[in-house]
């Protein structure tokens, strides 16, 4: 997209999880762009090297999320190469749905080690270095971006083990946020309704899943990752400074309605 | 190239701090501005600062017929109208016991009657335009109670449920419609606040000061530009954390 106005990261350093693919990897590019040193993570290395190839400021690092000492590693190489941090985005996630009744505990676990805990490991791990870039001067607040998802304000059936690992990421996200803030680290989350992403393959991909998906969404139409990835960087720059805790929903309107029938079309009443 | 070049922008409310920021910085990325107020002096001095990219119109937001001129202007000027900034507002801090009918209906008629028909009249020249996108400045008031602003609150409550319903509605004209509810924000609205009320609403706010106007223009221009694309009946606090 790259239609930004100006250079709102030059000098910084982002960490982006999940960056080889879909949002992160759109978040990373949108940072690179804007001036910042962006190393990624992701658990593919082959994608995770197409995308650092594809902008010099772009680092991929093969880093499990749900792993605390390679996460922690990781901060340690972060501060030795920058000696600062400015912006985590935690954007590592996995999706699959899957009815309650029948889930393996195997698969509960998966949706709550990546979705949630991922995103503890890699924000306390990297908080002495954010505290820090504050403390010295380097930034007025540094910031952390959590990536939720609709289905953290409203669940679908399927989606109770994916669904409660991103509401608890908003719920994370505000203690984070209140307890953070004295010391300049600003706590933010961004809730992507459905984006058209490698993630959501199975539906985007498909022109009968495609359609039922359009149709419940106001807009009528994925979002891009793009267009997340614009709302990430808004949160992320000083320009939001004053943003302390707050959700930003991306969804092209999907969370507005009930589950009741379009009443204009029910009386034949034009739009 | 700015991100909003090309757009035109009304902003209600323009001759206050924060409609001021809007305007200014809507501007500065590259849109043209139709600043209204009932301040006329104050309007048009804004204006005139900003230069040829702005116009003023004197505008009660309560009135329907003020409202067309608006939209005529904004399209005999600049040739048309993507972007609505319903930023006008008026607070009056009295408590549910203390607050008489005729304050009530002030604060209805500028906080949400104005934003409903400001929503109302640009729908057209939006359609017209191929979209667009309405920004309703709530407040943290009304994401929460509070003890001492009713009428204020109970308006500002209204702007977040018209905001969500216009949303719904207006999205297949792709017209986004969102939110922006600013904590305290560093303005002369707060001087009518009851003495040592302004002290306490800092204490409350987790970064430990009042926002800047132009912290709030930041997010007004974000939702207002082609980046907040797949954004519409979003809700956006800009209030320092003081709603968590």
């Amino acid at each position: 997209m790259n239609t930004s106005p100006h250079h709102r990261f030059d000098g910084c350093i982002a960490l982006v999880t999940g960056g080889t693919s879909g949002i992160g990897a759109a978040a990373a590019t949108q940072f690179a762009s804007e001036g910042a040193q962006v190393v990624i993570t992701g658990r593919n290395e082959a994608r995770g090297a197409e995308i650092a190839s594809s902008h010099e400021n772009i680092h991929f690092h093969r880093v499990d999320v749900t792993d605390r000492s390679a996460v922690d590693n990781l901060n340690s190489h972060i501060e030795t190469t920058f000696g600062r941090l400015d912006v985590v985005v935690n954007s590592a996630g996995v999706v699959n749905a899957r009815p309650f009744a029948s889930m393996s505990a195997r698969h509960w676990q998966e949706m709550i080690d990546t979705n949630l805990t991922g995103a503890f490991h890699v924000a306390q791990s990297a908080l002495p270095l954010l505290r820090r870039t504050v403390a010295n001067g380097l930034a007025a607040t540094t910031s952390i971006v959590n990536v939720s998802s609709l289905n953290g304000l409203r669940v679908d059936p399927g989606m109770s083990a994916y669904g409660a690992a991103k509401a608890a990421l908003i719920a994370l996200t505000e203690g984070m946020a209140i307890e953070l803030i004295e010391s300049g680290v600003r706590v933010n989350c961004v809730s992507p309704g459905a984006i058209d992403t490698p993630m959501s393959s199975t539906t985007a991909g498909d022109e009968q899943n495609s359609e039922a998906f359009t149709s419940a969404i106001p807009a009528g139409r994925y979002g891009t990752a793009d267009e997340v990835a614009a709302a990430i960087l808004f949160i992320a720059s000083q320009e939001a400074a004053f943003m302390v805790g707050a959700n930003l929903v991306i969804d092209g309107g999907a969370t507005l309605p009930s589950r009741h029938p379009d009443l204009l079309k029910m009386f034949n009443m034009e739009r | 190239m700015t991100s909003l070049s090309g757009l035109t922008a009304i902003v209600t409310g323009a001759a206050g701090a924060m409609g001021e920021q809007e305007a200014r910085m809507l501007a500065e990325r590259g849109a043209n501005v139709v600043l209204t107020d009932v301040r006329q002096e104050e309007g048009t001095a804004i204006a005139n600062d900003i230069g040829d990219a702005a116009i003023f119109v004197q505008h009660d937001v309560s009135s329907e017929s003020g409202w067309n001129t608006v939209i005529e202007t904004a399209l005999s000027t600049f040739g048309s109208v993507n972007v609505l900034v319903n930023n006008a507002a008026i607070s009056k801090a009295f408590k549910l016991i203390d607050t008489d009918v005729d304050t009530f209906d002030l604060v209805y008629r500028v906080n949400q009657l104005g934003v409903f028909l400001g929503m109302k009249s640009v729908v057209e020249p939006m359609k017209a335009a191929g979209g667009g996108s309405i920004i309703n400045i709530s407040s943290v008031a009304g994401l929460q109670g509070t003890s001492t602003i009713f009428a204020y609150s109970a308006s500002k409550w209204a702007v977040r449920g018209m905001t969500q319903s216009a949303a719904l509605e207006l999205a297949r004209y792709k017209i986004r419609v969102n939110s922006v509810f600013p904590g305290v924000i560093d303005t002369p609205m707060n001087d009518a606040n009851p003495p040592g009320m302004n002290e306490v609403l800092v204490k409350t706010t987790p970064l430990r000061r009042m926002g800047q106007a132009s912290e709030v223009a930041e997010a007004v221009v974000f939702l207002a530009s082609p980046q907040a694309s797949f954004a519409t009946g979003a809700e956006l606090a800009i209030d320092g954390g003081m709603s968590i």
